[in-house]
């Protein structure tokens, strides 16, 4: 039988067991974040729009309407979600994916210290999140100029990579 | 409890809605005869739908994240900022490219410097025409950026520019046009997403040209 494949939608994460898939279309400066437990074999994957929320903001401030936008928050709520489910904090490995630079030409012309790119600080944040949560990160596959889209297959915690010109890579 | 205080994207109206169809209309009007003037071909296109959607949404608009589109993007500068994103399906990039070039494309997903080069130019033309009617009547000056272009998957191609929105709010303004050319049918859609700013400015802008109306 074939296994379910249930969709992640920008700023959206989703959690399932095995033998289920995971899988984002289309991702450009947008990142993917896998976290998986292997002895339970649940996982989660996390389709992330902004770096950070908490930062530069009093820390008073009214949380967003849709926290799963951004980096910092998506990931505690996803690895929150994981240990309700009986995943133990100490087996979980992620893995990303994501944080293209699709207009490349606006950008390469930038001048010198200046911002780096929605892409390159979602990257970022992700692994400075990722080690605040001291989650390893096991592998990924982040940059470029190419959209990604991302499957995560539950049995086996392998994170499949597809560009829409076809090319496709296992992590 | 207070109540939260309103982004100014939840607080526009069907009224608001209705004054930038206006100005959207006509500016998309000066667009398609530049466009029908560059190809030598009559274009027409339909009245431009305004709406409000939700970032998550703008993907589906161009039918689901994963298909593969040609988006030329450009920023708007001058009394008022945002963006401008042009969106047309892979076939309909092929048909203006075959028009404008006399070469048709290759079908496959690489595109040549020179097919590149003149959709980037129909993005210039398109995006000034337009700038220059909506700006007359708004008594601003509106310019746009030299454009960007790329080819894939349409939810890699937004998520750009979602970001640089979502910074703000979670729903944005899409206006939403489609052309067509005889015979071969050239479909696009035109986003126009204002800074949450020069929403602001837009609007009230408009309000000040329908009471001069």
């Amino acid at each position: 039988m074939e296994p379910t494949t249930i969709k992640v939608r920008i700023a959206e994460f989703k959690v399932a067991p095995a033998p289920a898939l995971l899988k984002s279309y289309g991702l450009g400066s947008c990142i993917g974040v896998t976290l998986y437990d292997p002895e339970l074999r649940i996982g989660g994957l996390a389709h992330i729009l902004l770096p950070d929320w908490g930062k530069g903001k009093p820390h008073e401030a009214a949380a967003p309407k849709n926290p799963i936008k951004y980096a910092d928050l998506a990931l505690e709520a996803m690895r929150n979600h994981l240990l309700e489910r009986g995943c133990a904090a100490e087996r979980l490995e992620a893995k990303i994916a994501g944080g293209a630079n699709m207009f490349s030409f606006l950008f390469s012309e930038a001048p010198a210290g200046a911002k780096p790119s929605i892409g390159d600080r979602n990257v970022r944040a992700v692994r400075d999140q990722l080690k605040r949560l001291g989650i390893p990160l096991q592998a990924e596959d982040v940059g470029g100029e190419e959209g990604r889209t991302l499957e995560l297959d539950l049995s086996t915690g392998a994170l499949r990579v597809t560009t829409s010109r076809g090319h496709s890579r296992v992590l | 409890m207070a109540p939260a205080k309103l982004s100014i994207m939840e607080q526009l109206r069907e009224t608001h809605l209705d004054a930038l169809q206006e100005i959207c209309n006509i500016g998309m009007g000066h667009a398609a005869t530049a466009l029908s003037q560059m190809i030598g071909q009559t274009i027409n296109l339909n009245v431009p739908k305004v709406t409000l959607a939700s970032l998550d949404q703008v993907p589906d608009i161009l039918g689901g994240a994963e298909q593969v589109v040609v988006g030329i993007y450009m920023r708007v500068y001058g009394d008022l900022r945002g963006n401008i994103l042009l969106i047309f399906p892979r076939e309909s990039a092929q048909s203006l490219n075959a028009l404008l070039t006399g070469q048709p494309g290759s079908g496959d997903l690489i595109l040549s410097e020179m097919h590149a080069s003149a959709l980037k130019e129909v993005g210039n033309i398109l995006a000034g025409a337009y700038l220059s009617a909506v700006g007359s009547l708004l008594e601003m000056s509106l310019i746009p950026s030299v454009p960007s272009l790329a080819f894939d998957m349409a939810g890699a191609i937004v998520d750009y520019i979602l970001a640089e929105l979502g910074q703000e709010s979670d729903i944005t303004l899409v206006v939403e046009t489609q052309f067509y050319g005889r015979g071969a049918a050239i479909r696009g859609h035109f986003f126009l997403l204002p800074d949450p700013n020069s929403l602001k400015l837009i609007l009230e802008a408009s309000r000040v040209e329908s009471r001069r109306g």
